[in-house]
């Protein structure tokens, strides 16, 4: 770096060479260019070293800045380029080339209230460019980050559902009732949803995982704070780029039953008493409600202006098809970024305002089980009964035809959000570096829901139409102010801020239902019409709720020579939620690096580019709860007949809580950022221990004296540690090849380790119900334990009559106090394995993402691995393997497998073409498979299940299919 | 100019930054305590919650199914789908109560709930300062209500947490049998004369001096099982306050106790009044139709969704009825099976005794009588296990009062006063049954009579323990120890309260 400094100045040099030495106050121009490809920099900040005075270029790389004497110093500085600074003399011009900074380190990180740059960070951040962003479709922007980082687990549990969202999981479960979610913030937006953006759109993504870095968040940072920037304004020439997709999917994976021929085989040669089940046809359900489905998307995007104004504007349009027949997702998003500059460099403004709308069209998740489990002998079709609308029925039974289920329900939701921000910043110009900034955003979504049941759809039969309507109104008001101060005084480095913020959120929602009608013509617009309203069985409902957050906060980041480097940060913060005892509550944090290679005893050794020692310590909260918690609220109860007549009457709405207090956490991590051999391999290296205390959970409470048996308080503790490791290397770096591999691997172990104290001595509870006929706590919750333990009698084998034996059986029943440990859901440990390659104008990239150990309770066996239902309801195919078992199901080890799984990810390969046009700039066109096979030991539909909540690792019965998406994109640039 | 804007810009900010400091909660749909408790009416409606703590007794998982299979007159055997396997029935059937059975701590949180509710409502009420006439009448009926969940739980349990002052927040003690005996004895004795004597259309569904006084003869007929000391005269002084009331009768009909609408009967005490508008959910409707009958009744009683095909009467106690007695018909659904016009159902033949090895093994699909005695509405509004039948369901009937008054006679040696009962007669001839003639009233008789006449009427349990039954062996059962005739604290209610000791043998 240094060599190319020096470079820098020997290029000014020369140009400068011959100017005489001469008058005062006079003007200075030139150019500053690139000194790559020669092309003009815009935008390059010029001043004067030590004052005020500065200037940008223009669009043509050109500045002119009035000087005092030869000694100034003029100094260049942009992003993305290395500073250079020459001294004045004689010259009237001077014209600069900039030296891209080197990889990495000068890489800007977004970080609470601020930015800063990768070789200063101290706590744990991971910034994602898009370069390091998944290709391929996605339901939300959360798509592009799965497998990208150490530590954060993105699972996708809802398989092909075009309207599945992603759940995201930081650093282990860190809590046991509120929410687990990381707090989202996009383009400055407090939790912001997902949704509302185009993923396509996104410039940066920035992920606070230590305390240390998210305690700026307070209440909310528990969970690790994600950081989504999208793509700004920029100044020049009007700039259009287009993104098409278009997507097919195809089944990867799903439950299996018996085909027609099958069934009827089982029945006749082991359970024969079943045969009055057999209707004689060949019907294959799941291909009766699936299709292959197709999916596009475009986006548009114009962006240009000058200095002073400038914008980018999208348009984007989806449609999205899932695997189930009508179900079906559409989207349309239009955004604006606007930036303005007023008042001489004063005054600078942000705007964003978007507008979007999302119609679809959900799948009903239990006709694919429905599917599964429905006669493969009946047939589809009964034109002769009027009763089911001409769809096969056999009434007494409780199970019905998924073809009607998909038909005659016609679901709809409809959600139009609306967003628009203000961010000003007043650049306090006589003071160097110091800026005010001052935020304002409102948004506000509305949901729509219509459900019809035609008077034909199974479960409905009889009750001639079933419509309901709901709606939801929410909106959030936030403002924040903050004072931002940053300078250099020789090799002391300063960056502070200190601000407040505000955000209110107000909700309503209300709801209807009504049946009884006359034509199923109508659906939902005509809800008046049914006939229930009149009996009294029609429903209506609404509520209201509202709640505000305030804070206070401060930060002071420093460095003495980009050498030592500290950061202290400070929030006070305070919600409505809280009991009137606990409104507000302290979030300190400090952390601390030390850039070994900026020491002299390392300067001599080459091949060391970058090695930072990183420490940092904070405290965070949690305090996603619903409103109202700690109040002492009268609801209305059931009905009582008094005088004749019913009544409502009222109930305290919960044992109040009047000291309810947010979760708490305190985490400690230390950790490595490296860069070896000029960047060719780099990465880091974090260990982490965390410590949540104060954990909401729902206590068991003596009724009587309290009203109900449960309490939401504070009591329990949980602790998380582990180790995350990233590594990345440039195996090829030439003009025309190139090859990156990365690895992360993440390990978490976590521990329940106070669940009572001495107020709420609760022992073990159970978690993880698994309906009839397992009928069973499939979890504890213990302290010394994970969470996520399973319990349950140990399986032996199958006994000559073809049932279960059981450890501990006495009568076939093993006591609960005999059930033993029997693993945890959460994995060992989780790998992501991803490799760029590129060879001309070629490009081509694959990523595995693997986890390793972990248990995951198959329900799909428990249930239909067996033949105790079997005529009435089909199994699974696989029982045929399994014919020795005959018996009826008994909760056990044997239906928990290993989840261990590797997953390729992703397959891209692109093609840029090399254009040297007037009309177009850019054109590339790429080919990606996304979840293209999964190579695991288990049965089930997959083992990548919800880890979220209080009993993960249980595969649910109503599922979506697992699919493999082949995109086609293309992206153009005019 | 331009600094002006700058200066304003910057007083502006400095003053929204100044503003806002505020985290009240605003409350939109519902109300804070602090500003309810203002009117009678107010006051009214908290009262009324203590009656809807009742309603939980009709539903799926209740005291009520708790109590009744653990008896010889229900049974939940896996049926001809391989559904109610679950090993909470079983655990029933066998006599092997586990702490963690659901039915067991659903049966508790009945009690405890209900005592927990008027213990809140006693407090409040008194608190407030708002005053109307009745307002002694009202809090006596709460604490008779109370006294009746405390003996529901007494019963079941034995030894259970008292608590009497809900501004006390400590763990409530565990006391026995014999402490709370006397406290519900006192309960109901210092507050019987504060209620309304006689019930009326008004007092439909409320807590009468008739029903202070069943349950005071219910509590002394339990005596010699709760104390060891028998208090058969002070039983028999109970029933005869509530016939000398002369409020009530043995209705000509059996059936008109039992039918939808079924708020006309004089022979029902106090009844849990149900509706199917407005007692309409999970914890609060009367759906034993939806346990009992098999899909194939769909047709029979115009209900459009399937029910559960789950509990039957045991065959043995099927066959405990005279085939003349007309309350074997008019309790259980068998033989062949009609649709709603009347009409025969191809098939559809209910066969009332199977062989207990089927209780495991899987019944045959339309084995099993069905219950009946709640006749069925067929106007087709039950739609699902949360929509409530219409029929009010009598804890206390009068027909109970009269056979309770007959053993606490036969009890004490005078089995002649208890022939001359007219009421007794009544009982038998409305059966089609001739009188018992004099001297064959029996011990053993009148405990078979009770059988069939409160069939599924939630009492069986005790009888069974009061008449030395309830741990032999019977239909699928084997001989159960004594330490089973109360059930295990919930492992729930033991975690919440460390003053509980569980019940020997658990």
């Amino acid at each position: 770096m240094k060599k190319i400094k020096i470079y820098t100045l020997f290029i000014v040099f020369l140009l400068a060479a011959g100017q005489i030495v001469h008058a005062q106050n006079r003007n200075v121009t030139g150019t500053v260019t690139a000194a790559g490809n020669g092309s003009p920099l815009i935008g390059v900040t010029v001043y004067i070293q030590g004052t005020t005075v500065s200037t940008v270029t223009d669009a043509q790389g050109i500045y002119s800045i009035t000087v005092d004497s030869p000694e100034d110093v003029l100094v260049f500085s942009t992003l993305g380029f290395e500073d250079a600074r020459v001294i004045v003399g004689d010259r009237a011009v001077i014209d600069v080339l900039l030296q891209e900074t080197a990889l990495d380190l000068e890489e800007m990180v977004i970080i609470g209230y601020g930015k800063t740059t990768k070789k200063e960070v101290t706590g744990s951040i991971a910034s994602l460019k898009p370069e390091d962003f998944n290709q391929g479709t996605f339901t939300t922007a959360a798509g592009l980050l799965q497998g990208k980082v150490a530590g954060l687990t993105v699972v996708n549990a809802s398989g092909g559902d075009p309207n599945g969202n992603f759940e995201i999981l930081l650093r282990g479960t860190n809590s046991l009732s509120a929410g687990q979610g990381p707090l989202i913030i996009i383009d400055g937006v407090v939790g912001a949803d997902i949704r509302n953006i185009n993923y396509q759109e996104v410039e940066s993504i920035d992920v606070l995982k230590d305390g240390s870095a998210a305690a700026i968040y307070g209440t909310r940072g528990t969970n690790g704070v994600v950081i989504i920037t999208t793509k700004r304004a920029q100044a020049g020439t009007t700039r259009v780029e287009y993104d098409g997709q278009v997507s097919v999917q195809t089944v990867q994976s799903r439950a299996i039953p018996l085909t027609a021929e099958e069934f009827t085989g089982v029945i006749n040669q082991y359970k024969p008493a079943a045969s009055g089940s057999l209707y004689g046809v060949e019907t294959d359900w799941f291909k009766e409600i699936t299709r292959t489905p197709i999916s596009h998307k475009h986006s548009l995007a114009i962006s240009g202006g000058s200095e002073k104004f400038s914008h980018r504007t999208v348009l984007n349009i989806e449609d999205n098809q899932g695997i189930q027949k009508r179900n079906e997702s559409q989207k349309f998003l239009i955004k604006t970024n606007i930036k303005q500059s007023a008042l001489q460099g004063w005054l600078d403004f942000d705007y964003n305002i978007f507008g979007s709308k999302r119609k679809y069209f959900p799948a009903n998740y239990s006709a694919f089980e429905q599917a599964f489990y429905h006669n493969p002998t009946e047939p589809v079709y009964d034109p002769e009964n009027q009763t089911s609308g001409g769809y096969y029925r056999i009434a007494e039974m409780a199970y019905y035809n998924p073809v009607a289920m998909i038909n005659e329900q016609i679901q709809e939701r409809e959600a139009d959000d609306f967003g628009a921000s203000v961010r000003a910043t007043l650049n306090v110009l006589p003071v160097v570096g110091l800026k005010w900034d001052n935020f304002v955003s409102y948004n506000q979504q509305r949901y729509q829901s219509n459900s019809y049941r035609t008077r034909y759809y199974p479960s409905s039969i009889g009750q001639d139409g079933v419509a309901s309507i709901s709606n939801e109104y929410t909106n959030d008001i936030q403002y924040e102010s903050t004072l931002n101060y940053s300078n250099t005084f020789n090799k002391h480095s300063i960056q502070a801020v200190l601000g407040y913020a505000y955000q209110r959120q107000t909700g309503e929602y209300n709801s209807m239902g009504n049946q009884g009608f006359d034509t199923d013509d109508w659906l939902t617009h005509n809800i008046g019409a049914g006939t229930s309203l009149k009996e009294g069985m029609a429903s209506m409902y609404s509520y209201k709720e509202s709640n505000t957050y305030i804070a206070f906060f401060g930060r002071v980041m420093y460095n003495y020579d980009e050498k030592y480097l500290a950061s202290v940060s400070l929030r006070r913060d305070g919600s409505s939620r809280f009991g009137k005892d606990n409104k507000w509550g302290w979030f300190p944090a400090v952390s601390l690096g030390w850039r070994l290679d900026r020491e002299e005893w390392l300067q001599d050794v080459e091949w060391i580019s970058d090695l930072k020692l990183r420490a940092g310590y904070g405290v965070t909260g949690n305090q996603d709860f619903s409103n109202y918690k700690s109040l002492m609220l009268m609801k209305v109860s059931g009905k009582f007949f008094y005088n004749n007549e019913w009544i409502n009457t009222y109930a305290p709405a919960s044992n109040p809580n009047f000291d309810l207090a947010w979760e708490k956490k305190a985490e400690y991590n230390v950790g490595i950022d490296y860069g070896f051999f000029d960047f060719r391999l780099r990465g880091s290296i974090d260990y982490y221990y965390r410590l949540t205390s104060n954990l909401l959970y729902t206590y068991s409470v003596p009724t009587p004296p309290y009203v109900y048996d449960e309490l939401f308080t504070n009591v329990g503790k949980i602790s998380n540690q582990g180790i995350e490791v990233t590594i990345s290397a440039d195996v090829f770096k030439e003009e025309d090849l190139y090859w990156n591999t990365y690895l992360t691997f993440s390990k978490n172990m976590n521990k329940l380790i106070a669940f009572t104290n001495e107020e709420f001595q609760n022992g073990s509870y159970n978690v993880g119900w698994i309906p009839t006929p397992v009928g069973a706590y499939a979890q504890r919750l213990e302290e010394g334990k994970s969470l996520g333990s399973f319990y349950g009698p140990v399986w032996l084998g199958i006994d000559e009559n073809g049932n279960d034996i059981l450890k501990n059986a006495i009568g076939g029943i093993v006591s609960e106090s005999m059930w033993e440990n029997l693993g945890c859901a959460y994995p060992n440990f989780q790998l992501n394995w991803g490799n760029t390659f590129k060879y001309k104008n070629f490009d081509f990239s694959f990523m595995f993402r693997a986890s390793i150990g972990g248990k995951v309770f198959n329900r799909y066996v428990a249930e239909y691995q067996n033949i105790t239902a079997l005529g009435l309801k089909n199994i699974m195919a696989s029982w045929m393997d399994n014919t020795a078992f005959t018996g009826n199901v008994k909760y056990s080890s044997k239906y928990l497998e290993d989840a261990t799984y590797v997953k390729l990810d992703n397959v891209t390969i692109g093609y840029t073409f090399d254009l040297n046009n007037d009309y177009l700039q850019k054109l590339r066109v790429n080919l990606t498979g996304q979840n293209v096979f999964c190579i695991t030991g288990y049965s089930g539909v997959d083992p990548e299940v919800s880890l979220s909540g209080l009993a993960p690792g249980i595969e649910s019965l109503s599922y979506y299919p697992r699919t493999t998406v082949i995109t086609l994109g293309v992206n153009l640039v005019f | 100019m331009n600094m002006k804007i700058k200066y304003l810009t910057i007083i502006l900010g400095a003053a929204t930054v100044m503003g806002c400091t505020d985290l009240t909660e605003k409350v939109y749909s519902e109300i804070p305590a602090d500003d309810f408790f203002k009117n009678e009416r107010e006051l009214i409606s908290n009262v009324g919650r203590a009656y809807t703590k009742l309603q939980a007794y009709g539903t799926e998982q209740s005291l009520w199914t708790l109590n009744l299979q653990v008896t010889d007159e229900c049974a939940v055997p896996v049926n001809a789908n391989g559904s109610w396997t679950e090993e909470r029935y079983q655990e029933l059937q066998y006599h092997n109560f586990s702490q963690s059975n659901k039915l067991v701590r659903m049966g508790w949180e009945f009690c405890f709930d209900g005592v927990a509710a008027c213990n809140e409502i006693l407090y409040t009420t008194a608190q407030s300062e708002i005053d109307f006439e009745g307002k002694d009448k009202i809090l006596a009926e709460v604490k008779l209500l109370r006294a009746y969940f405390y003996f529901m739980g007494v019963d079941g349990w034995g030894n259970v947490p008292f608590s009497e002052d809900y501004s006390d927040p400590s763990y409530p003690e565990q006391k026995d049998r014999n402490f709370m005996f006397s406290w519900i004895e006192n309960e109901i004795l210092e507050n019987v004369d504060k209620l309304e004597q006689n019930p009326s259309p008004e007092y439909y569904g409320r807590v009468t001096q008739g029903m202070a006084y069943t349950l005071l003869a219910k509590l002394y007929i339990m005596s010699q099982e709760w104390t060891g000391t028998a208090r058969w005269a002070e039983a028999e002084a109970a029933c005869k306050k509530v016939i000398d009331s002369g409020a009530y009768m043995i209705e000509d009909n059996y059936s008109d106790n039992f039918k939808p609408y079924n708020e006309n009967s004089r022979e029902n005490i106090f009844t849990i009044v149900y509706n199917t508008i407005y007692t309409k959910s999970d914890h609060n409707a009367f759906v034993i139709y939806m346990l009992v009958l098999h899909p194939s009744s769909c047709a029979t009683f115009n209900i459009p969704t399937s029910p559960w095909d789950g509990f039957v009467c045991q065959p043995d106690f099927f066959a405990k009825y005279d085939p003349a007695d007309t309350r074997r018909s008019d309790s259980w659904l068998y033989g062949q099976q009609y649709d709603v016009t009347g009409k025969p159902i191809d098939g559809f033949v209910i066969t009332p005794l199977f062989e207990e090895s089927k209780y495991r093994d899987g019944r045959d699909t339309y084995d099993g009588a069905k219950l009946i005695k709640w006749k069925y509405q067929t106007d087709g509004l039950l739609l699902d296990d949360q929509t409530s039948m219409e029929n009010d369901f009598a804890l206390f009937r009068y027909a109970d009062v009269i056979l309770m008054y007959a053993e606490s006679l036969v009890r004490q040696g005078r089995t002649a006063e208890a022939d001359d009962l007219e009421e007794l007669a009544q009982i038998r001839t409305r059966a089609g049954l001739a009188p018992y003639p004099a001297g064959e009233l029996t011990l053993e008789e009148l405990y078979d009579e009770r059988g069939r006449e409160l069939a599924w009427e939630g009492w069986r349990r005790q009888d069974m323990i009061r008449f030395g039954k309830f741990n032999d062996p019977w239909w699928a059962k084997k001989a159960s120890a004594q330490n089973k005739k109360i059930y295990p604290i919930p492992r729930e209610a033991l975690a919440s309260n460390p003053n509980l000791v569980q019940n020997p043998g658990y």
